[in-house]
């Protein structure tokens, strides 16, 4: 059952986007068309100008229209008169809001991946050609500094990049859920939650500084500890930072998660 | 309809695909100002189809170089393109094109590197072995609108104005703090060169600045590390120099 909701998904998500990406690459075909009438003209530079910055403006609408359908695909599914018909599916809430994270972030990767192909596009030619021997160039000069970290940066900054999607959408999904509670004006009340949320993360932000503040004395030498931890080993401690940053957003992730599932296990009130 | 739509669609992919064949402007203007190392000791330096060969370790010394901003970098051949000013050197070419400079670092001070062209290297190897500074020059430095580039243009004071400053070096004059010079309402600088003022010393200059009374003050240091001297000039020798430089230069 979950791979059906899963093909029905990504056949929902599909009908959205893919008009998107069309036009995205059709911009950058013609940007590319323009540079072929390259000349020290006037006309040439508005005119190659405005390509550009049309190419650039539909780059930004694609991505910002995917993160856009996410949400919008989770909120009509599951919280409008379509969750009635939802919640008939012999599927548990963890399922549907796994399910519908899993094309989110898969959805944003692919909508990356459409981007980096209308780039190549705009630079078909010598450019492209240019930036992969520059790209490869710079890996090796990496691996010649730092050996097999330079994979292992790679790899976690993928990893990071996907944790973040998906904690971004669970933070958009937890928002959503919480704003259900109230009576009236529920996307409203989304917003509102999604404001909450910001002010008790400054607030806790600032909490913590205070804290840090005032125990000087005492994280000082744990400070100096970790630094000179960190100067014999430098690679022990960046990937340390980087898993715990994963860990924390995980943790974060999760706990948004929770509270979405409770909401429309519990708490779900269809209007 | 579909048809047509696939057949428009074919035609855009083909012609797109064909457009990767042209070269872009962009990289020619990148390879026009590249240069690339000859040898691993950096001692040759390839250029415009052209070798040139290390001539003098470090010198304070500036060649007369091409007008405008054209600064180029010289790199290994393996660098890309695209990365030529993230890891090459900035190069400069006299406007003879004659010679190449390339500036780098030395116990703090910037010096530059002379190569000479590989066909005039022994031409040049005994000027600047014999090349004497004993005269002075004036840089002149506008914009062209006509050309749209900065101008450097250098003008060679005349004899009189040699035996002014020897004689004027002579006097007592006043030690000046280095951290606090002075300008004043007119100032000229003069910059010791060759006599074709195809080597010009840029560290070492005099400076002549006109004080708010109308006197005028010649500025200059007689060794790198002694002190700045002012000694007062009269207003008979200062014409010498103000004869010979652009009326509307200061």
């Amino acid at each position: 059952m979950v791979r059906k909701l899963l093909k029905h998904e990504t056949l929902a998500f599909g009908r959205s986007m893919l008009p998107m990406w069309v036009i995205l690459l059709g911009m950058s075909v013609f940007a590319r068309i323009v540079q072929f009438f390259e000349s020290d003209s006037t006309v040439y530079d508005i005119v190659r100008g405005s390509a550009f910055t049309v190419f650039g403006i539909s780059v930004a609408v694609c991505l910002v229209m995917t993160v856009v359908v996410c949400i919008k695909r989770f909120y009509v599914n599951m919280f409008t008169g379509e969750g009635y018909l939802t919640m008939t599916l012999p599927v548990t809430a963890e399922q549907h809001i796994f399910s519908k994270l899993l094309i989110s972030v898969a959805g944003f990767v692919a909508s990356i991946i459409v981007v980096l192909v209308a780039l190549c596009i705009t630079s078909l030619g010598e450019v492209l050609v240019e930036v992969f021997k520059a790209i490869g160039y710079l890996f090796d000069k990496m691996y010649q500094q730092i050996g097999f970290h330079s994979v292992v940066f790679i790899i976690e900054f993928i990893i990071i990049l996907l944790v973040l999607a998906a904690y971004q959408m669970l933070l958009f999904y937890g928002c959503i859920s919480v704003g259900q509670l109230a009576r009236k004006n529920r996307v409203l009340a989304a917003f509102g939650a999604y404001f909450a949320l910001y002010v008790i993360e400054q607030i806790l932000g600032t909490i913590m500084v205070i804290f840090v503040s005032l125990q000087m004395n005492w994280l000082t030498s744990l400070f100096e500890k970790l630094e000179l931890y960190a100067i014999k080993h430098p690679y022990v401690v960046a990937h340390g930072g980087i898993w715990i940053g994963i860990g924390l957003y995980v943790v974060i992730g999760a706990v948004f998660f929770f509270v979405s599932r409770y909401i429309i296990k519990n708490r779900l009130n269809l209007e | 309809m579909k048809r047509f739509i696939k057949l428009i669609c074919a035609v855009l992919v083909v012609l797109t695909l064909c457009l990767g064949l042209c070269s872009c402007k962009e990289m020619d203007e990148i390879r026009e100002k590249r240069a690339e190392w000859g040898d691993e000791l950096m001692t040759v330096i390839r250029f415009d189809g052209k070798e040139y060969k290390l001539l003098s370790p470090c010198e304070d010394l500036v060649v007369d170089l091409e007008n405008g901003n054209n600064y180029r970098y010289v790199t290994l051949e393996e660098v890309p393109l695209l990365l030529t000013d993230q890891f090459g050197s900035i190069i400069k070419i006299s406007s003879d094109r004659e010679m190449i400079v390339c500036g780098h670092w030395q116990n703090d001070y910037e010096c530059n590197k002379v190569y000479a062209r590989s066909d005039l290297y022994e031409e040049l190897e005994e000027a600047i072995e014999n090349y004497e500074l004993g005269w002075l020059c004036y840089q002149n430095n506008y914009y062209d609108y006509e050309t749209q580039e900065f101008v450097t243009e250098r003008i060679l004071m005349p004899e009189a104005l040699n035996e002014i400053v020897n004689k004027a070096s002579e006097l007592e004059g006043m030690i000046l703090d280095e951290d606090d010079l002075p300008y004043g309402s007119s100032d000229v600088t003069l910059y010791f060169c060759d006599k074709s003022m195809r080597f010009v010393r840029e560290n070492k200059y005099i400076r002549f600045t006109k004080d708010n009374f109308g006197k005028w003050y010649m500025i200059y240091r007689r060794a790198k590390d002694m002190e700045w001297v002012g000694v007062e000039i009269s207003q008979e020798d200062i014409n010498v120099l103000l004869n010979a430089i652009p009326k509307d230069s200061m």
